[in-house]
């Protein structure tokens, strides 16, 4: 599918209108709001809906993700946008008013479907009309999901253009952030770079990021390894939320050995069950070179351990010593065997910065440690193991709060009460802690 | 394209040992005088004083499990394990090193060169046969390494040697230890006599020269007969132009026509090269032979597809006989059509890739 560009003019004109009907989407209550996307998400998570039975039909061919894949992607998403859900994050993050953003331009990029949606919801529950561009490599969801939603309330779909032009148009990129007072800008750091050339108003950064995997030795089982391994199939480890280290807090040698065979056999269950993209000739050479490389290291006696087929399909490199082998991705894991989670907070430290997610198992009573843990790399986002692929709207995806980042800064005074028009919030955390004990969101401060 | 490197010179230091002198002198012999009979037993031959004489490939080859029965089954080593580990049959004469100018020196390639003798013969035999025939003499213009100012560099001690083979006269190289002297070049290129000479420089260099001889609103015509040999590719420079487009800058920059460009391959890993005239492809000496191999199943891929390049060089013969390398290509009626690095390719999605 390759998607028609819109011309400027046409661009200028959508902006327009949806600046215009701004208007009516504030005018709605937040509930309105919410219900409609309560609305929706049902409507999306019915198998026989149309636009889910299109996107599950088209997406593969243009993702090159597996069927199961895309149903996940699908399910996860309007799994998050339940009316409970979205009450909760209001409550929390809109609940001492504010101004919203006067128009919000959001530049997709990648093809894992729905990496933006959840901002493109947040942007119109929070009362901004928005302008999506979407991504060369995936342009069918954003579409799919501005029709819909025009037949559950027109006033928030008109609130929402959805277009395309190519990557990197000075053009297209001038006039829509010229006309935005934010942009969240999706992709590699030359693609927010060139947007951030045309100096907008305010500039939200979803660039690239990894997460971990952790396993405390009371839950090295070969259950827990099938729930990492499936982690990292989803997507070919190719989202910000895909683990492409595992730590492994090392028991007896016997239940390591078994837990790496385990995620080997799980890679192996996974080809038939999720089929992995095809891949380039660039992306199986840096997969064959980290593979050749590792076992190399092996061979001359490095503490490091390969496990994979014959081929560079799959693999898991267990390394004992002190350095972070890189992932070429493409279901390539690093496990990083660690006497305990001390040792792994200096090895992890590497990765400040750049860790959305950090997905554990582990037993309640080892909670504070990861929590450490987690501030030590600064992770976006702490949840169990099973969850790091299933974020919840509360996400603060590269550390932007959800809805909050989409207010005019310093518009919401603290010391107010809550609206009168929020839900109930029953608190991210609480939520959070009912699925895991071992779990929690961190909030962070929104740049 | 040339990922070559570079080091310093240790004593010249011939292999030892009564079946190593035999099988270098096999070797010698075959590039003297090749005949496609030799070459599938050389290779096996080598294969196996390599895993007599050289630990981590033995252990290489232990590993996998493999005795090779065919040339073509000689477990290929990944190039990158000449950063990692010493892959000689004995005391090196040379140690060249890779430039190692994106993973730092210590991430270098170092080729453990034990007979310069055989590399020397490779190189000249090779280069003998695919652009100039032995005996000839002209003016020699160098815009490459060489070995008074690179002495680590594979590429610097062969362009000496071509110096010293085929120089009838010429100024030093105008590619020193600070970089290009375009001036100098410019200059050299200005006086010359009408006899055809050989132009010896990296790619960058020459395109470099092109575009200050533009703004400048300069350019030359060589003599006729005159042979210009780049390698390289556009490594150093601003653009990666493809293969036309540097021709294209070559006539307008030195009234050379492409058959007039001969284009070398070669790697610091490997002794012998790879030479391609004009847009023809590249074309390997009989004494190496290049598969192009699938990433992923390791195996050959039918002409026409695209993989990655496998030498097999018995001018190796101290070191490794079989290198996998991370090049590009694909195998086409009379030779390889290089493809470039494959490298690595971004991430489709939002997933961020660890740089090493």
């Amino acid at each position: 599918m390759r998607p028609s560009t819109i011309a400027p003019q046409a661009l200028a004109h959508r902006l327009d209108e949806i600046e215009a009907a701004g208007a009516d989407l504030r005018a709605m209550v937040l509930v309105e709001r919410i219900a409609a996307f309560d609305r929706l998400a049902a409507r999306w998570l019915q198998p026989g809906f149309a636009p889910r039975r299109r996107a599950l039909a088209t997406l593969p061919a243009i993702t090159g993700y597996a069927p199961e894949t895309i149903r996940h992607a699908i399910d996860r998403l309007w799994a998050a946008l339940s009316a409970r859900e979205l009450g909760r994050v209001a409550a929390g993050e809109l609940g001492s008013g504010g101004v919203p953003e006067r128009l919000a331009f959001h530049s997709l990029a990648g093809n894992v479907p729905g990496v933006g949606l959840l901002g493109i919801v947040a942007a119109l529950v929070a009362g901004v009309p928005s302008l999506v561009k979407t991504a060369e490599r995936e342009p069918l969801l954003p579409l799919l999901f501005a029709e819909s939603l025009a037949g559950v309330e027109p006033r928030l779909a008109a609130a929402l253009a959805v277009a395309h032009w190519p990557g990197g148009s000075r053009v297209h990129q001038r006039l829509a952030v010229s006309r935005a007072s934010v942009v969240l800008a999706y992709g590699r750091d030359d693609s927010i770079a060139s947007l951030a050339a045309h100096a907008p108003p305010r500039l939200l950064r979803f660039g690239p990021h990894l997460s971990v995997a952790v396993v405390c030795r009371e839950s090295a089982g070969p259950d827990v390894a099938a729930v990492a391994a499936r982690q990292v199939a989803l997507f070919d480890q190719q989202g910000c939320l895909s683990p492409q280290y595992l730590v492994l807090e090392e028991g007896e040698p016997e239940t390591t050995d078994a837990f790496l065979a385990a995620l080997i056999e799980s890679f192996r269950r996974l080809a038939v069950e999720l089929p992995q993209a095809p891949l380039t000739l660039g992306e199986a050479t840096a997969a064959w070179r980290h593979l050749e490389h590792q076992r190399w290291r092996e061979q001359e006696g490095e503490p490091v351990r390969v496990l994979a087929d014959r081929t560079a399909r799959f693999s898991v490199v267990c390394d004992r010593g002190e350095t972070l082998p890189p992932s070429p991705l493409n279901r390539h894991l690093v496990v990083l065997s660690v006497a305990d989670l001390g040792r792994a907070r200096a090895r992890l430290e590497q990765l400040a910065g750049t860790i959305e997610t950090i997905g554990v198992a582990a037993p309640a009573s080892r909670r504070g440690e990861l929590a450490a843990l987690a501030d030590t790399c600064g992770a976006h986002r702490l949840c169990p193991l099973e969850r790091m692929q299933a974020p919840p709207f509360a996400w603060r995806q590269s550390g932007h709060a959800r809805l909050a980042s989409l207010l005019v800064p310093g518009s919401a005074p603290a010391a107010e009460p809550p609206s009168r028009d929020a839900t109930p919030n029953p608190a991210r955390r609480v939520e959070l802690a009912r699925r895991a004990p071992a779990s929690g969101a961190r909030p962070t401060p929104t740049p | 394209m040339h990922a070559r490197p570079s080091t310093d010179v240790l004593e010249d230091a011939p292999a030892s040992g009564d079946a190593a002198t035999g099988l270098r002198a096999r070797i010698l012999g075959f590039i003297a005088a090749p005949t496609a009979a030799d070459f599938e037993a050389l290779a096996l031959d080598v294969h196996r004083h390599q895993y007599a004489t050289n630990a981590p490939y033995r252990r290489f080859v232990d590993r996998l499990g493999i005795t090779p029965a065919h040339w073509t089954d000689i477990p290929a080593v990944p190039a990158n394990a000449f950063r990692d580990s010493v892959l000689a049959c004995g005391p090196a004469a040379r140690v060249y090193q890779s430039s190692g100018t994106t993973q730092g020196t210590e991430r270098r390639a170092r080729h453990h060169v034990v007979d310069v003798a055989v590399y020397r013969a490779a190189a000249l035999g090779g280069f003998a046969r695919a652009v100039l025939p032995a005996g000839a003499r002209r003016p020699f213009l160098s815009a490459a390494p060489e070995r008074p100012t690179h002495p680590s560099s594979s590429l610097g001690e062969m362009v000496s040697w071509l110096r010293a083979a085929y120089a009838a006269d010429g100024p030093p190289s105008f590619l020193g230890v600070g970089g290009s002297d375009l001036a100098g070049l410019a200059a050299a290129l200005d006086s010359l006599d009408g006899r055809p000479i050989l132009l010896v420089a990296v790619t960058s260099a020459l395109l470099r020269l092109g575009d200050e001889a533009r703004r400048a609103g300069r350019h030359w015509t060589l003599p006729p007969r005159s042979l210009i040999v780049d390698t390289g590719g556009c490594k150093g420079y601003a653009d990666d132009l493809s293969r036309a487009a540097v021709l294209e800058r070559y006539h307008e920059t030195l009234g050379v026509v492409p058959a007039d460009v001969v284009n070398e391959y070669g790697m610091t890993e490997l002794c012998s090269q790879l030479y391609a005239r004009g847009t023809e492809p590249h074309r390997v000496p009989p004494w190496l032979r290049t598969l192009v191999c699938d990433p992923v199943t390791g195996r050959e891929l039918p002409r026409g597809q695209p993989g990655l390049l496998r030498h097999v060089d018995l001018a190796n013969v101290h070191s490794v006989v079989a290198i996998q390398t991370e090049d590009a290509g694909r195998a086409v009626d009379g030779g390889i059509e290089l493809l470039g690095r494959a490298g690595g390719a971004p991430p489709r999605g939002c997933s961020l890739l660890v740089q090493p």
